[in-house]
């Protein structure tokens, strides 16, 4: 499902923002913007861009 | 000619559909599925289409029901041709379905869909290029504003019967490609449907797709699971990995020949998002929109239902004299024409104004928004994000409400929300709330008792979840850009729901006042009213209010019309306290959804699981309705 989504292995991301009380991430790739919940969030391993 | 209109969810498919169907249009359930696809009779260029609005999914890897239902149709039935519509704002992701269809070998146009946004983007595309490359025609549209969807139909009909030819450029890695190759040649002789390409087949069967693994040979099968072992193990990742992952490199590969990025143009929309989704803003912003939502539908409606209520009933004065008062005939044309005027004046005053609002708001693309925001929220009640969309139609209607749970792929996800959307006060329940409680006790009361409702939704969660544990899987939801509402989507949509009341419900609120008129004219409503007396009393209610309970399980509206009926009169105000009123409106509210909600319970989750919602339904209302009655009775003077 976020494979689907171009969140996968290679992707680059830019988080825009995350929503108050443990909501979800605001993830942005190749122009599409997708709220990932923060349980799944955080299963996903990244790389500090900048 | 079935043509079938395909791609990922917010590309505009319905926009385009909409802008050519016309408004003979119908949904339908095709058979097998529960979810209804659009469909349309279309003339154009002198060619007749029968057009196919499939739910919006983002690869032929079905999880939900929603993609399940798109692909078995695309697999199973007659489609002479697809159109792939492609946001060409999201030109890279979306490609990736564009190839997956185009495996299926059916005859297909692509449909460059947005070209306005991709544009203001920066990214400016050569659809020749494209065509070129994918071997298939591709048509630039803006569909919101009509440009080019001639000329796709042109392209519609020239293309028809032309299967996609082999194209270079969408050839795979050479093991990968090798080991398809191989398995095209295992199907050789078996397998052949005609219809879809061995091509396809093949991909799938590497993929371990389901149903097209039931359809193989068991031969075919072996031959796939050797090639998918081999795949593993010189990739070192699973063979659906390894092939999404070919996807996804022709589709960047495309991508890069064929477009450009620049420089995007400074989008405003950027910013409200920066308001609306605010840790602070954002919550005040939906607060306060709701509120101005349901002050815009109380005002309207209120004031139509006085003006219509007063209207009616000299009409009614002037027409009905020539009847005499305690005759059968009287009670006949009275019963008939308080359900005609009580679906005229009470009903579609509020109905109208509130089916706008919401078409509106989920036009423009802020449902999702909401959903990011209650995220955090809804997880403390077991629930997460992505059921405020469910939770937020139930305003409109609890039917489309518990449709829309589909896209969950969790059973017990779907359930909760379910169960929960079918507590929020549907727009005949508001319908209710507003003609009763904001009409006779003023709109503040009826603002608590939507806000009563919504704690009542959450602790209801928070006690189902306990029940039924489970780790959610948590939201993955696209955020899509907002659009101006297309004024043919809003109104086809406000049609949609108004014509089931007005040739379901109006119908039976007619039918069901008649019903209530004879049963008073004989005197048989003291048997009922006797029999259901046990409940009302211990609700505090007037016992000639039992009745009007039982129509409300054909239609919630129906209980407040007959409620004029039954008491005899239009002033409720003088011969029910404030209390019962609210009492009544509460357990309105809250007991057995309406027939048709039952109907689509049954069809999404089950007849156990309906039931135990429907129990569970009355045995709240009872609680809230007899708690209530002591509580505000203790609190409230008379």
């Amino acid at each position: 499902m976020l494979a689907q989504l171009d969140i996968r292995g290679g992707e680059v991301l830019e988080v825009k923002r995350a929503a108050p009380w443990g909501g979800p991430i605001l993830v942005e790739t190749n122009g599409s913007v997708v709220a990932v919940g923060r349980g799944l969030a955080r299963k996903v391993l990244v790389e500090v861009l900048e | 000619m079935k043509v079938a209109l395909i791609g990922q969810p917010n590309c505009g498919k319905s926009t385009l559909f909409n802008s050519v169907a016309g408004y003979r249009s119908a949904t339908a359930n095709f058979s097998g599925t529960t979810v209804r696809l659009a469909w349309s009779k279309v003339r154009l260029n002198g060619f007749l289409f029968e057009l196919i609005d499939l739910p919006g999914i983002y690869s032929l890897t079905a999880s939900s029901p929603a993609e399940k239902a798109a692909k078995q149709f695309l697999l199973s039935s007659e489609v002479d041709l697809i159109i792939n519509v492609v946001d060409a704002s999201l030109l890279s992701r979306s490609l990736e379905l564009t190839l997956e269809l185009r495996e299926m070998g059916l005859p297909m146009v692509v449909c460059l869909n947005m070209m306005d946004e991709a544009q203001r983007k920066g990214v400016s595309i050569d659809s020749r290029a494209l065509g070129r490359l994918l071997r298939l025609p591709v048509v630039e549209t803006i569909a919101p504003r009509g440009l080019g969807v001639r000329n796709l139909f042109t392209h519609v009909g020239l293309q028809a019967g032309w299967k996609p030819a082999p194209a270079e450029a969408l050839r795979w890695h050479r093991d990968v490609e090798e080991a398809l190759r191989t398995m095209e040649a295992e199907l050789d002789g078996c397998c052949a449907d005609g219809r879809l390409s061995h091509r396809f087949i093949a991909v799938k069967l590497l993929e371990e797709d389901g149903e097209l693994q039931e359809r193989a040979t068991a031969a075919a099968r072996a031959r796939a699971a050797e090639l998918r072992g081999q795949l593993e193990r010189t990739h070192g990742r699973p063979a659906d990995s390894v092939i999404m992952s070919e996807r996804h490199d022709r589709s960047m590969d495309l991508f890069e020949k064929v477009a450009v990025v620049g420089r995007p143009q400074a989008d405003f929309r950027a910013r409200i998002d920066h308001l609306l989704m605010h840790p602070v803003g954002g919550y005040a912003c939906l607060l306060a929109l709701l509120v101005a939502f349901f002050w815009a539908v109380f005002g309207v409606g209120a004031a139509m239902e006085d003006f219509l209520l007063a209207r009616m009933d000299a009409w009614f004065a002037q027409w009905g004299a020539a009847l005499n008062e305690g005759t059968l005939g009287y009670a006949v044309a009275k019963s008939l024409w308080d359900g005609f005027a009580g679906g005229a004046a009470i009903v579609l005053p509020y109905l109208v104004p509130l089916l706008v609002g919401l078409a509106l708001l989920e036009d423009v693309g802020y449902l999702p928004r909401v959903a990011y925001l209650m995220d955090g929220l809804l997880h403390r009640v077991g629930l997460h994000g992505t059921s405020t969309v469910p939770l937020i139609l139930g305003y409109g209607c609890s039917v489309p409400a518990c449709m829309s749970t589909r896209i969950f792929a969790s059973r017990r996800d779907r359930f909760l929300a379910c169960v929960l959307a079918t507590q929020i006060p549907c727009s005949a329940r508001s319908v209710v709330i507003l003609a009763l409680v904001a009409f006779y006790l003023g709109p503040g009361w009826a603002l608590a008792v939507y806000g009563f409702n919504l704690v009542v939704v959450v602790l209801s969660g928070r006690f189902l979840t306990r029940l039924w544990p489970e780790v959610s899987p948590g939201m993955i939801l696209e955020v899509p850009r907002y659009q101006w509402p297309s004024a043919t989507v809003v109104l086809r949509k406000v049609w949609m729901r108004l014509r089931e009341f007005v040739k379901l419900s109006w119908p039976l609120l007619i039918g069901g006042s008649v019903l209530l008129g004879l049963a008073e004219h004989w005197e048989w409503t003291r048997l009922i009213n006797a029999a259901l007396s046990p409940l009302t009393l211990a609700l505090g209610l007037p016992v000639a209010v039992g009745t009007t309970l039982i129509f409300g399980v054909l239609r919630k509206e129906l209980s407040m019309v007959m409620l004029v009926q039954a008491l005899g009169t239009a002033e409720i105000s003088a011969v029910m306290t404030t209390v019962q009123i609210l009492v009544f409106t509460l357990f309105i509210t809250f007991y057995i959804p309406c027939v048709s909600t039952l109907a689509v319970l049954v069809k999404e989750i089950g007849k156990k699981l309906t039931l135990a919602a429907a129990a569970y339904s009355v045995l709240l209302a009872t609680l809230i309705g007899i708690a209530a009655r002591f509580l505000l009775g203790a609190l409230l003077p008379g």
